[in-house]
């Protein structure tokens, strides 16, 4: 744990991604304690055993447009708690892109999956697992320096011909390492951005034939089961499980998991993350801007 | 162009047949070795696993390679099997060449009951490989099922009395004779939970008189609440092909075929399933595995330091509800202990059978421990109806006081040893921290000063690129070099001239005129600045149909050459005569 914490810092002192120089800058000038204030308290009622009123406090750090790895833990600990699978693996995965490499979110997210009935564990060969440790700024910002080095070099090549010969192997290296981290960075683009799963929220949920309620049940998903979206008509969403059955659910059943939205205004169709019909009635429901949690 | 290219095409063809072979030698080669490095395997299947009396059932051995001799089958008593095709299927996917030789089998029973086709051997590359054993039911057929029908549908169960949870196979039959647009059956079951379904199989029957094609969807599936509750009916859409009537009408044959196609609802029959509810008191350790299972346990490393992670790896292997295995939990005080996982081998598509892996890691807290303390699992069997626990005795191990320190004592609370929480299977803790909380921003990737960012080396070496092209070209070109210091020349020296008429100094202004004269000359007839003089007016060919020019030039020379003799003149004079020689240089720069 401490290692990879150690990995982590050094990555992002030689590396420091728009988002941390951001939460330093933010950090002096904007940071209000009461958020904070809002954190400490949610994290007392989590102790006392109060999960619902825990989820409402940290919900209220989010109300105010803020956001973290470890409130997104917290909150899906709460949840988890709770009983909302559901909305704890949806927390644990939102935790998990910003912290790649802390083993907490990745035990709970793990356990969490775990105790969904029938779940069969996830193997992920280790080359993945080393492909996905690093967030998306932060290999964009691996790919950006590769660019800046590779055309800074070729560019001292034009103005110094006679310095060629000595860049010619920092080049090799410089253009070896442009298309490992755009590749990177392609990978990840599709891995994360182009992420669109549904996460059931609700104990049982009925997946049916057509996108109606009228239309014939196929069969069922229980509460944390996550499955990818292959298309949406109106308020139902078409996805496939691991049987590769494919049939249509309906958008209060599940909440989006699409964390990096790559447009300004998502489309409310599928954006809208309604709280689920009634499996806990003091569940505040989740806000729209953890779909864009960055 | 075109003679350039052809050219180009001519010298490389060579080189890219050379290339082309090569691709093609390389291709066949990784074909050839992924064939001869694909797994040696053999699977045998029946396309149904329930028939009446008086139908065939296919058994089909599919072989990862060619095997020494077409495999050979039973005999099993009761049963008639006959060889009847052989066929290859080779398939590549995502760049994996996957060859299968198919052998099928045609299985007609003789009589009722349950049969097992024993497992056989089949040869293949000099080493044996074994199928697992099939079985078989032959059920008396119904005379009235199906009789004279294009079409029906049968739901086969092998059990009607279950217990909750227990997983079991059902079978969808779909017989017809011609048909088409066949849509995936659907099964209702009110307090069923269908679960893994296998590929669909096909083979042929025979019902009465009629030569049935059959599809066989099966699934798992297992009842959720106890009761009499009604499996059924499973329902199939498709479209039959009834034959027409002969008639004489040849326009009706010819329009209509001799087809007519019908739109089929098919409804299989009810099937009434008796669910048992499990029996009250289970063990300690039962977290609801249903079946019958055998378990493993091993532990690795067995000498540790206190704070040092042991893993023990639990295989549980059998039949029954695999998916849903869970380890008991663990109340070992002198252990913390890690989340387990657990990874899934199934043996059958139904994931009936196969065995289930878990990893759990656990931590001893101080060096008194000497062993790992006897883990038991329990499960409850069908079969037996009853629990049965399995036992694995303690597992010695050596943990010695961590480096560097003492040995951790365990810390129990004074007075009340027995209220001190055991370490639980349990969800990491919250976190103390925040972190830092920022607002919420998009991604990098979107945000416009980073990708202007990242257009900036592209833009800077694209400049040092036009600069370094436009630098060579001077450096091979001395003439355009020429006319670029010219121009140079002449735009410094028009200033010269401005200040020169200023300050009323006529040496220093026809000075300067005949030097621009001279450069601008020179530059355009390609001879040595030094060497022009207004002589070079009457002989250059250059200058010929240029008579106004020519003409102006000669008139500035004549005003140089006077300046030696009478050089004073106003300030204003010599002003007026800036533009005359911006004129002349101008019109000399433009001639080619």
């Amino acid at each position: 744990m401490s290692r990879s914490r150690a990995h982590s810092r050094w990555l992002l002192l030689f590396a420091p991604s728009s988002r941390w120089l951001a939460v330093a800058v933010l950090s002096l000038f904007f940071l209000r304690p009461v958020s904070a204030q809002n954190f400490d308290r949610a994290n007392a009622l989590y102790e006392k055993g109060d999960y619902n009123g825990a989820i409402a406090e940290y919900q209220k750090v989010f109300e105010a447009g803020k956001g973290s790895a470890a409130l997104l833990f917290n909150l899906g600990n709460a949840c988890f708690k709770a009983g909302q699978l559901g909305r704890a693996i949806f927390h644990y995965r939102l935790a998990e892109l910003l912290e790649p490499r802390d083993p907490d979110i990745h035990a709970n997210l793990m356990f969490a999956r775990e105790s969904i009935a029938g779940s069969i564990r996830r193997h992920e060969p280790r080359w993945l697992q080393m492909l996905r440790n690093l967030t998306l700024d932060e290999i964009s910002v691996l790919a950006g320096l590769a660019w800046w080095s590779l055309f800074s070099l070729l560019g001292a090549g034009q103005v110094r011909p006679d310095w060629k010969p000595a860049l010619r192997f920092y080049v090799t290296i410089a253009t070896l390492s442009s298309i490992l981290f755009v590749s990177w960075l392609g990978f990840a683009i599709q891995d994360k951005v182009a992420t669109r799963e549904a996460i059931v929220i609700v104990k049982e949920a009925v997946v049916r034939y057509g996108p109606l309620e009228d239309s014939q049940s196929f069969f069922t998903v229980t509460d944390g089961v996550e499955l990818p979206i292959l298309d949406h008509k109106d308020d139902w969403l078409q996805i496939s499980d691991r049987g590769n059955r494919t049939g249509w659910i309906h958008q209060k059943s599940v909440l989006l998991f699409k964390p990096y939205a790559m447009t300004p205004t998502p489309n409310p169709n599928l954006n809208h993350t309604p709280p689920p019909p009634t499996p806990n009635p003091t569940s505040p429901p989740i806000p729209h801007a953890l779909s864009s949690i960055h | 162009m075109n003679t350039v290219t052809t050219e180009i095409f001519r010298k490389i063809r060579p080189h890219c047949r050379r290339l082309g072979t090569l691709f093609a030698a390389c291709f066949f080669f990784s074909l050839f070795f992924q064939i001869a490095a694909a797994a040696a395997t053999v699977e045998a299947t029946l396309d149904r696993t329930n028939i009446s009396l008086g139908e065939s059932a296919t058994l089909t051995v599919s072989c990862g390679a060619q095997p020494q001799s077409i495999p050979s089958v039973g005999p099993v008593d009761g049963l008639q099997i006959s060889f009847t095709q052989s066929g290859f299927q080779q398939s590549i996917v995502n760049g994996q060449v996957t060859t299968s030789f198919i052998y099928s089998y045609r299985v007609t029973p003789q009589r009722l009951g349950q049969f097992t086709i024993p497992s056989f051997q089949v040869t293949m590359n000099g080493s044996v490989y074994r199928t697992s054993s099939l079985r078989l039911t032959v059920e008396k057929a119904d005379p009235n099922a199906g009789a004279g029908q294009f079409a029906f549908v049968r739901l086969v169960t092998p059990k009607t009395e279950v217990y909750v949870g227990e997983l079991f196979p059902v079978e969808i039959q779909l017989y017809f004779i011609y048909g088409e647009d066949l849509q995936p059956p659907q099964l209702k079951g009110e307090g069923f939970v269908i679960g893994k379904q296998a590929p669909h199989t096909q083979g042929k029957a025979q019902v009465g008189q009629n030569i049935y094609n059959v599809f066989s969807f099966k699934m798992s599936i297992s009842a959720a609440k106890a009761g009499q509750l009604g499996l059924g009916p499973a329902e199939c859409n498709m479209t039959l092909r009834i034959p027409r009537a002969r008639r004489n009408d040849i326009f009706a044959d010819f329009f209509g075929g001799p087809y007519e196609r019908r739109p089929a609802n098919l409804l299989s029959e009810v099937r009434q399933i008796n669910v048992l509810p499990l029996p009250a008191n289970p063990p300690a350790s039962f977290s609801g595995a249903i079946g019958n299972f055998a378990m493993d346990v091993q532990a690795s490393p067995a000498s540790v330091a206190v704070g040092d992670p042991i893993t023990l790896k639990f295989l549980v292997k059998g039949t029954g509800t695999i998916g849903a295995l869970a380890l008991p939990n663990f109340d070992w005080r002198d252990f913390k202990i890690y989340p387990a996982s657990g990874s899934i081998v199934s043996e059958d598509p139904l994931g009936l059978e196969g065995s289930k892996s878990f990893e759990q890691v656990i931590v001893p807290q101080n060096a008194e421990v000497t062993s790992i303390p006897p883990i038991e699992f329990s499960f409850f069997n069908p079969q037996s109806k009853a629990y049965q626990t399995v036992a694995k005795a303690a597992i010695p191990i050596t943990v010695k006081p961590a480096a560097g320190g003492q040995a951790q004592p365990t810390i129990v609370a004074a007075g009340a040893p027995d209220q001190e929480p055991p370490p639980a299977r349990d969800i990491v803790h919250i976190k103390s921290r925040p972190g830092e909380l920022a607002f919420i921003q998009p991604p990098l990737l979107v945000r416009p000063w980073f990708l202007a960012l990242q257009a900036a080396p592209l833009a800077l070496w694209l400049a040092a690129f036009w600069w370094r092209r436009r630098e060579n070209k001077l450096a091979n070109d001395p003439k355009l070099r020429r006319r670029i210091e010219t121009r140079r020349l002449i735009r410094l020296g028009l200033g010269q001239l401005r200040d020169s008429a200023q300050k009323n100094d006529s040496d220093q202004f026809f000075a300067t005129v005949f030097r621009l004269l001279q450069e601008q000359l020179g530059e355009r007839l390609g001879l040595p600045a030094s060497a022009i003089t207004e002589a070079v007016l009457d002989d250059s060919p250059l200058l010929l149909p240029h008579e106004s020019l020519v003409a102006d030039l000669r008139e500035l020379f004549h005003l140089c050459n006077q300046a030696r003799y009478a050089p004073v003149r106003t300030s204003a004079e010599l002003m007026s005569l800036v533009p005359k020689v911006e004129k002349a240089l101008g019109s000399l720069e433009k001639i080619e």
